[in-house]
């Protein structure tokens, strides 16, 4: 008997108990959601309107830098037109049998006569400073400015926040995607212009647009950017088909369409940067989210008032 | 008598070689950057249209220009590469 009256005690205890730890996590889980969401309501709107400003402006910045710089290849490509008007090179390229290897020769010719891999990667990274030092800059003034509003909401429930704790983290995280956005490119096959190491996150960001690996068996030395890639193969292939046509004035035809590839390349180029800069912002997105979640878990415990 | 001759010849054919070069050069006029320029770009088409002619002008060591959508440039003048081709840099927009 008082066996039984002992075990349905426990029980009840048990509940009671049971009840109590629950109301405790439902409660203490409520409060963080709530804490976390006060937290991106702080966050968001600003981190949105920046976004929006970065992506309306700077890669239309980088589209007229990348447009000014072939605009003095352009001066510069008489040359160009003259060798692959050439008898040496009307050989060389018949041996090209696909389009693929005319347009590696034709490339191979332009890095070579007018603008080198090397420097078109230089300008390519100038610009790529340019536009990472003013999103690094937007980063580090949206941060700085989040960290004692956030202090604000958190000074209720601990000690309140340095805030270069609150940047260093975000940084962190952003950095980390950096990296591994870098790793997946590189084991995809599309090695990124970013080295082994990211420095600035804006400048690194921008530099995981990828780099086109040689240009198959015609040009494998040969290392430029992806977009650049892209942009020469709708010119090389008008100028393909005037090499093997050579009739009427074929050279002024290519000297012409030649100018065409600066605003070719700017353009691609441009997509290449809004693609890197919304990438960038789904990140900040996504640190400012986790470290306002681990921030409102770090100090939110179960009999936290 | 024969020496004579042949100094004389020779002194001859002397004096018309440089009297020819001499003339050649003088009829042949060292061209400016800018003229240079002109004649170099007369069918260059840039990103911002084409050069216009009549705007390039020589100004403070650099060459300027137009190109056909309005804008306005200046390059330094080019630099000589290995193969002795003449190779022009980055142009700056005027503002």
């Amino acid at each position: 008997m008082q066996r039984r009256q002992f075990l349905r005690q426990g029980l009840v205890g048990g509940a009671i108990a049971i009840g109590a730890g629950g109301v405790l996590f439902f409660r203490r889980d409520q409060v963080r959601a709530d804490v976390t969401a006060r937290l991106l309501d702080e966050a968001m709107p600003s981190l949105t309107a920046n976004g929006a400003a970065e992506l309306s402006d700077l890669p239309l910045r980088a589209r007229e830098e990348i447009r000014r710089y072939f605009h003095g290849v352009c001066l510069n490509v008489a040359g160009f037109v003259s060798h692959v008007t050439s008898d040496d090179f009307a050989s060389r390229f018949a041996r090209c049998s696909i389009q693929s290897d005319r347009d590696a020769c034709l490339t191979d010719a332009f890095c070579r006569r007018v603008a080198s891999e090397t420097e078109i990667l230089a300008r390519v990274e100038t610009i790529a400073n340019e536009v990472g030092s003013e999103l690094d800059r937007g980063w580090s003034t949206f941060t700085t400015t989040l960290a004692p509003k956030w202090n604000t909401r958190l000074s209720a429930y601990n000690r309140p926040l340095v805030a270069t704790e609150i940047t260093s983290r975000l940084d962190g995280i952003v950095h980390s995607e950096v990296l591994q956005a870098a790793r997946i490119g590189s084991s995809a096959g599309q090695r990124p212009a970013l080295g082994e190491t990211a420095g600035k996150l804006g400048e690194s960001a921008v530099l995981l647009l990828p780099l086109a690996r040689g240009l198959g068996s015609v040009a494998p030395h040969v290392v430029i950017p992806m977009f650049v890639v892209l942009a020469a193969a709708h010119v090389w292939e008008y100028v393909s088909a005037q090499l093997i046509d050579r009739r009427g004035d074929y050279q002024a035809a290519i000297s012409g369409r030649v100018a065409l590839i600066g605003n070719r390349v700017a353009g691609e180029f441009e997509r290449e940067v809004r693609r890197r800069i919304a990438d960038l912002q789904t990140w900040q997105e996504r640190a400012v989210r986790e470290i306002a979640n681990r921030l409102a878990a770090e100090r939110i415990g179960l009999l936290t008032t | 008598m024969d020496r004579v001759i042949r100094v004389g010849v020779s002194g001859t054919a002397l004096v018309t070689i440089a009297m020819v070069m001499g003339s050649g050069c003088a009829e042949r006029p060292v061209k400016t950057p800018a003229q240079k320029f002109r004649d170099d770009q007369k069918h260059t088409d840039t990103p911002h249209g084409k050069i216009v002619p009549e705007s390039v002008q020589d100004r403070d060591g650099k060459i300027t220009y137009q190109t056909t959508d309005g804008t306005k440039w200046t390059v330094d003048p080019p630099r000589s590469r290995g193969d002795g081709t003449a190779e022009y840099g980055t142009p700056q927009e005027q503002k």
